[in-house]
């Protein structure tokens, strides 16, 4: 398992020209989409084979969408598998949601209610990805605006119920851990709380939008809001260093905003993970809490 | 409701021309499904009108969104890669574009922008190993190509605010160039069935004198020197634009 520590930065073809120009040394790696490259040549291609040459590279797919209950496509696995591959990712994540029905894609996460089948669909799916890819997999928690459970923290128990029943890690967002608790009234700490830290492989911070109404919808569209920085290392401190990706896909600034961000979390990233800061916190999910 | 009612129930929520009150209530939230109903949309017209820019300007705000909603109903994407959504959408209203008596060349400005949109993104990889360009060999063209026949010359104006496209029917070769741009080359008629020839898969093992002598013959088209020099010349400029690639070097070539 490659060891990736510090702030990456999502690679993205608005600012892929800037970014490459410039080689930023505090981004540490970056991550890219599959699906933005997979069968596509042109400036996508050129770009990614310059970067990868230049910076540790992960990959986030968009479309495996692990609550489908779709049978998985096999020429896009096999797609995916020579692309993860070809550029040697050390593990690959995707959206614990659905997104679409009967062969149509609404291309957007939609969410999972916390039940059951859910679980059991999730699970086998991933178990079907991890023998399909021959790759480590992880889930990312999204963002949902309809309330799926009975409480804010049911998504957390049913994150941990597919951990344990997959074997798969964690690509931990903590942006939408926070709007959630924002739009569904619950404390993120205490969500963070119940994911067991040693499974946890990567994290995602970015910005999201507040609607007049109250409503939190995650953008990528704006700066990291100062409670996720907070949010982030918290977790940090309970998880140790792992590496945390800076999302950005709309309003997308000049790069230099980006890198002042990075630098920003990459401080918080410092503190949190120096030695004498990171405590070994034990989870609630690993049965050691309170000992 | 199983998981599976409940995502064919938000896919109609999110596709049908008007989300019914039911699917609405078996999800959960009417207000929240909304949203995310006008989160898909949004997302999915967007990415057809950053292809398409020109024919959403010539359709109006008003039949734009209603040419969206009469596809998303009917035939809702199933392209996995987000870039091909606009076929997905062409597709389905290519006949209503064509059939269009007020704007004859509305379907050809379609294909035409959807055609550099394709050619922007196209997999360029898979070539076979290239030589020295030779007549004696099968000759390989950039794979991020394409022609197209048009009865109008849908090519962008160079005055932005005309509206409206001239009858003026033209063959067009539009590649990638080296800067990723969708260059587009107006070709005469014997050029344009060169190219043809030249880029058909079916004759990708025949040489470059074989293919170019049987177009010419076809055309009843004389092979003499002043032929040969417009050829030489139109190859050493596709060569340098990267039109053409070379020629096949792991090939025997037809005798």
């Amino acid at each position: 398992m490659t060891t990736l520590h510090g702030i990456g930065l999502g690679f993205r073809i608005d600012m892929a020209a800037d970014f490459l120009a410039q080689l930023p040394s505090d981004v540490k790696f970056v991550e890219v989409h599959p699906e933005n490259y997979a069968k596509r040549g042109g400036l996508y291609r050129r770009n990614l084979n310059e970067v990868r040459d230049r910076y540790p590279l992960l990959t986030h797919g968009l479309t495996m969408c692990f609550g489908h209950t779709d049978p998985f496509d096999r020429e896009f696995l096999a797609e995916l598998k020579s692309f993860l591959r070809e550029v040697d990712a050390p593990w690959h994540s995707d959206h614990l949601c659905f997104g679409g029905a009967d062969g149509a894609f609404v291309h957007d996460l939609l969410p999972l209610p916390f039940h059951e089948e859910a679980v059991q669909t999730v699970s086998d799916r991933i178990r079907q990805a991890q023998d399909a890819l021959d790759v480590e997999i992880a889930f990312e928690n999204v963002s949902y605006y309809a309330p799926q459970g009975e409480d804010g923290l049911d998504e957390a128990r049913f994150c941990v119920e597919v951990l344990e029943r997959t074997g798969a890690k964690i690509m931990l967002d903590v942006n939408n851990v926070f709007v959630n608790s924002r739009n569904f009234g619950f404390d993120p700490r205490s969500w963070i709380d119940m994911i067991p830290p040693e499974r946890i492989v990567q994290m995602h911070v970015a910005g999201h939008l507040v609607r007049p109404d109250g409503l939190r919808i995650d953008t990528h569209g704006e700066s990291v809001c100062d409670e996720v920085y907070d949010l982030l290392e918290y977790t940090l401190r309970r998880t140790g260093p792992k590496p945390v990706l800076l999302e950005r896909d709309n309003n997308v600034p000049p790069l230099q905003e980006l890198i002042d961000e990075v630098q920003r979390l990459g401080v918080v990233y410092a503190r949190a993970t120096s030695t004498n800061q990171t405590a070994a916190v034990p989870s609630v999910a690993d049965g050691s809490a309170g000992s | 409701m199983s998981l599976r009612e409940r995502e064919r129930a938000a896919a109609r929520v999110c596709f049908d021309a008007v989300p019914s009150d039911e699917d609405l209530a078996l999800l959960g939230s009417v207000e929240r499904w909304r949203d995310y109903r006008s989160m898909v949309r949004a997302r999915l017209t967007r990415v057809v009108g950053a292809a398409m820019p020109r024919l959403v300007a010539a359709l109006g705000t008003e039949r734009f969104e209603h040419a969206c909603t009469e596809w998303l109903a009917a035939a809702p994407p199933t392209e996995r890669y987000f870039r091909h959504v606009p076929e997905g959408f062409l597709a389905q209203q290519q006949s209503a574009f064509d059939a269009d008596t007020k704007s004859p060349w509305l379907g050809e400005l379609a294909r035409f922008e959807l055609m550099a949109w394709r050619i922007l993104h196209v997999d360029d990889r898979d070539v076979p190993p290239v030589g020295p360009l030779s007549f004696e060999r099968p000759i390989v063209m950039n794979p991020a190509l394409e022609m197209i026949d048009l009865r109008y010359d849908v090519q962008p104006h160079a005055d932005p605010h005309r509206d409206a496209y001239e009858k003026k029917p033209l063959h067009l070769l539009m590649y990638r160039s080296a800067e990723f741009k969708a260059i587009t080359l107006l070709l005469n008629p014997l050029a344009r069935d060169l190219v043809v020839a030249w880029t058909d898969p079916a004759n990708a093992d025949q040489t470059l004198a074989a293919l170019t002598q049987e177009v010419a013959k076809r055309r009843d088209t004389r092979t003499g020197p002043k032929f040969i020099e417009s050829l030489a010349t139109l190859l050493e400029d596709y060569l340098g634009r990267g039109i053409v690639l070379g020629s096949r070097s792991d090939s025997v070539p037809s005798p």
